[in-house]
């Protein structure tokens, strides 16, 4: 894919090469960037409707993990759209990139996929600083855009519809049922970066109008390895639960060493250091906790089966199924139905529709955006079990009272 | 017993030695004598595969000496007092002794007599001693490790004229147990008086190669070497 | 009582696990002159060998994490360094930063992303005045400076140390008394990388362990490194007690970003104002007397 990009670009190159022999670096580089916008691209073959769609998947960089899963789910996807007989009549064409979780990249190539490469919609990025980058960049040429991990990008828009999680569909179940469990004095321990902040600033509003107290807000630096002085903090500030953000090889490390520390044991412990993606690295340690959340592979519905049953089988995989992979899945196949039900590939019917659009019996049940933009379906409260098995103990109605932004 | 045979050699493309053929035997004291400059440093360091070999070989005994491994000759009871003094600065005294000595081998003189400060200062550090002192320490480590053979370049810098007689008077002793010793000089003094064989050097070149006996009655040939051109 | 005797565990665990990553560095960096961006990634390389190897028992694997250590230090050094020395630190820095990234993007294309973790083999608490600590963190602390000082001792007090010594001293002279220079060098640098690999392979239960969790490690170690005298052995292990002291210390009593900041201010202050500070011409233990290039 990354090739058709490559060979429309070594064209641009020829056509210049022989129009401009004398030009000067300098003023090569700036004619390149205006070429790039003209009409060397070539474009959708002229003005037939392929549905063309960029990913941008930050598989080199800190977020491997999450990227991959999110390219995994999302080519799932397409080859089910493809195999169904693609949209509007055609296949869909990918053109992947890789932004490296680096705002700049981010900007850079979102740029790129829309002059050059001519995408219809824009797909991917994982963290929020990316994401609201290249909301930016989308909104401004009206080219649609959705990321698919959870958490607030914490930026509105006429054309984003992100597929992840919105924070307070996470919490407004979660912490009820945790201050009823264990008790109102909270510690928050986190990440230093843009969700975890957004997180538990989400997280504060909704436990003071339940009347509980934080005891301990903490963010660590991204690769930290050593938890003791933090654990050292919770254990000395005394709270009934810990609520984590602490993510990637962090999680694993901040739960092993606190199972070690025997925090595990004599309080309560919830939060996003314990979703699905970090299961492989804590297993056993996890058993038995509680988080909620929307997606698990053992929600028990058809369309789940089909795609855990592809998901394994395609990429040999026997983790539990990371969310990330199945908001990309269902997030596809859903602007694929709405570019389908819109007729077109303009930018403002693929938005109209999938504003409407409404979601049946997809992964996870029902789905559809709200007037803010956020993608609302059931939430439930999993427990973590033998195996990696997250299993559905309650469900939850879409929540998301107290949400920010509000963007409607 | 060491066979020097048409060796050319020198720092990087630059020649210092040049076709130098010459014998060393064991039990003789030999003198290599020169100006500052003709290669005298550079033909030690070379036997020792401390510089550039271009040409010529090594041999000891008959066996050839590799270039550029210095422990090599080292193995074969060969050792050198590089003209810097070569002490170990951050080691004692008595490390840098115990370096030198080899399994089985005692020389024939007692290094600690010979110089007492080895024993007064065995715990300081050799990089606080004077010049003259790490001269004392190399040349008793020479001693130690010099098993078959001894070269000691500029041995007389630093040390006090008795010092240095002394040093001289131990080589000969060594050297009388079968060690061959090459020992390298600006002044004529120390060859005249301890020399059995006097080799003189200019650019690089052997131009002088006669018994120390035979020089010590017409010292011409040494006066003449030394005298500027 | 409590916090004091939490805060003084802490700080023993952590200058355990540091200095063994520093006194490792610190051989590499007196015997070599080489500045090892790697020894991070070499952490990462034993704590995966203790991911991958998880049927073997815990101890054997640590002796598996060993050899495969030195075996790796003699590669590295063998087909990378050795023939860049002459073109001085920067070459052999840069050098070791490649490496760096072949060893994390090899455990990439091997393991994937997903953090690991392994099983420690102790998992009971230990009561120390009143203060219940992971008796795990308190033994491989034990153990780790164990090493250190078996290290300290075989440098300077054995023969095979004066060995080691007198090479970082004077390589040329060495030589001459029938050291072999090359064997010296690679085996202290199969040591240095060996002790990081054990380091990682110790700390493993405690990790997360991905492809990247090994940077965490190098500004630890090298900063005890560098808050050493001239770069001396001890030193680097009084270092890895200031880094252990002080990062734990802020972490503390002040919130975690802030700690991280004043850490590394305080640690660039401290190698700043040290009267013998950073030269990067002479990354010996002690000055080293050259020998004469040009000579007589």
């Amino acid at each position: 894919m990354e090739t058709t990009h490559a060979a429309r670009a070594g064209r641009g190159m020829t056509a210049l090469r022989r129009t401009s022999g004398i030009i000067a670096a300098v003023t090569l580089t700036t004619s390149l960037a205006a070429c790039a916008g003209g009409a060397i691209g070539g474009g959708t073959e002229g003005g037939d409707d392929v549905f063309k769609v960029g990913l941008i998947s930050p598989v080199t960089g800190p977020v491997v993990q999450e990227a991959t899963a999110m390219q995994r789910g999302f080519e799932l996807a397409i080859e089910k759209i493809n195999a169904e007989g693609g949209v509007l009549g055609q296949p869909v064409e990918v053109v992947t990139v890789d932004d490296q979780a680096d705002a700049a990249k981010s900007t850079q190539l979102a740029q790129r996929l829309i002059s050059q490469d001519q995408v219809d919609y824009i797909f991917g990025t994982i963290p929020g600083d990316t994401t609201a980058a290249v909301a930016q960049v989308a909104e401004s040429a009206k080219v649609p855009f959705s990321s698919a991990i959870l958490g607030n990008a914490g930026v509105c828009g006429q054309y984003f519809f992100p597929f992840g999680e919105p924070n307070a569909s996470l919490l407004n179940g979660l912490l009820p049922q945790m201050i009823a469990d264990h008790g109102t004095k909270v510690a928050l321990v986190g990440n230093d970066y843009a969700f975890p902040r957004g997180y538990f600033a989400d997280a504060r509003t909704v436990l003071e109008e339940l009347g509980a107290t934080v005891v301990l807000e903490e963010y660590s630096p991204m690769g930290t390895a050593d938890w003791q002085p933090v654990i050292s903090k919770i254990k000395a500030a005394a709270p009934d639960w810990v609520l984590t953000a602490v993510v990637g090889a962090d999680a694993t490390a901040l739960v092993t060493q606190a199972d070690q520390a025997g925090i595990l044991d004599s309080m309560g412990f919830t939060g996003v250091s314990l979703i699905a993606d970090f299961y492989p690295g804590l297993t056993d340690r996890m058993h038995g906790l509680t988080l909620v959340g929307r997606y698990s592979d053992q929600l028990d519905n058809e369309a789940n089966k089909e795609f855990v049953d592809a998901f394994r089988e395609a990429y040999d995989f026997s983790d539990p199924i990371p969310s990330v992979a199945a908001n990309a899945y269902e997030g596809m196949l859903m602007i694929a139905d709405a570019v389908e039900q819109a007729g077109s590939t303009e930018g403002a019917d693929i938005a109209k529709a999938l504003g409407e659009g409404e979601v049946e019996n997809g992964v996870f049940g029902g789905g559809s955006f709200n007037e803010d933009r956020f993608f609302m379906t059931e939430t439930a409260r999993f427990e973590i079990r033998e195996g990696g098995a997250y299993v559905p103990v309650e469900t939850f109605p879409a929540d998301i009272e107290g949400i920010t932004p509000r963007c409607a | 017993m060491l066979a020097i045979e048409k060796l050319t050699a020198g720092y990087g493309k630059t020649t210092v030695v040049d076709d130098v053929t010459l014998t060393l035997e064991a039990g003789t004291v030999t003198a290599l004598l020169g100006r500052n400059g003709v290669g005298k440093t550079t033909l030690l360091r070379a036997i020792f595969g401390l510089c550039h070999r271009h040409g010529g070989g090594l041999s000891m005994d008959g066996k050839p000496l590799p270039p550029g491994r210095a422990e090599v000759p080292a193995r074969r009871g060969m050792t050198l007092l590089p003209d810097d003094r070569g002490v170990f600065p951050t080691l004692t005294i008595e490390e840098n002794l115990r370096l030198a000595e080899r399994r089985g081998y005692r020389p024939p003189v007692d290094v600690k007599e010979l110089f007492p400060l080895l024993v007064e200062r065995a715990e300081q550090p050799a990089g606080q001693l004077s010049g003259g002192q790490k001269q004392q320490v190399g040349i008793a480590r020479a001693i130690l490790a010099g098993e078959r053979f001894i070269a000691i370049d500029e041995l007389s810098q630093g040390l006090q004229p008795s010092l240095a007689q002394a040093a001289l008077e131990a080589l000969r002793a060594v050297a009388a147990t079968g060690v061959g010793v090459l020992f390298v000089e600006q002044g004529p003094r120390y060859p005249l008086a301890y020399a059995d064989r006097i080799v003189g050097m200019v650019k690089g070149r052997i131009v002088l190669d006669r018994p120390g006996d035979e020089l010590r009655t017409d010292p011409t040939a040494v006066t003449d070497l030394l005298v500027v051109s | 009582m409590d916090a004091v005797v939490t805060l003084a565990l802490s700080v023993f665990t952590l200058f355990g696990f540091y200095a063994l990553l520093a006194v490792g560095m610190g051989l590499i960096f007196g015997q070599l002159g080489v500045v090892n961006v790697a020894h991070g990634e070499l952490v990462m390389v034993g704590a995966f060998v203790m991911f991958a190897l998880a049927d073997v028992p815990f101890l054997p694997r640590l002796l598996l994490a060993v050899l495969i250590g030195l075996v790796l230090g003699v590669v590295i050094e063998r087909l990378v360094l050795s023939n860049l020395y002459e073109r001085g630190f920067l070459a052999t820095l840069l050098a070791m930063w490649g490496v760096s990234i072949v060893l994390r993007e090899g455990a990439n294309a091997i393991f994937g992303s997903t953090p690991a973790s392994v099983r420690a083999p102790i998992q009971e608490n230990i009561e120390i005045l009143g203060v219940s600590y992971p008796l795990y963190r308190l033994i491989i602390a034990v153990v780790a400076l164990a090493i250190v000082a078996a290290v300290l001792l075989v440098t300077y007090r054995t023969k095979l140390g004066l060995v080691v010594r007198a090479t970082v001293d004077n390589r040329d002279m060495a030589s001459v008394l029938g050291i072999p220079p090359r064997l010296v060098v690679t085996g202290t640098f199969a040591v240095g990388a060996m002790l990081a690999v054990l380091a990682g392979a110790l700390q493993s239960p405690l990790l997360g362990v991905t492809p990247m969790v090994g940077a965490a490690f190098l500004a630890p170690a090298f900063f005890a490194v560098l808050l050493g005298r001239a770069g001396s052995l001890p030193g680097a292990i009084f270092g890895a007690f200031v880094v252990a002291l002080l990062s734990t210390v802020l972490r503390t009593y002040l919130n975690e970003t802030l700690a991280q900041v004043v850490l590394f201010a305080l640690l660039i202050v401290l190698v700043a104002v040290r009267p013998n500070g950073i030269d990067w011409r002479k990354v010996q233990w002690k000055p080293r007397t050259q020998p004469a290039q040009v000579a007589a």
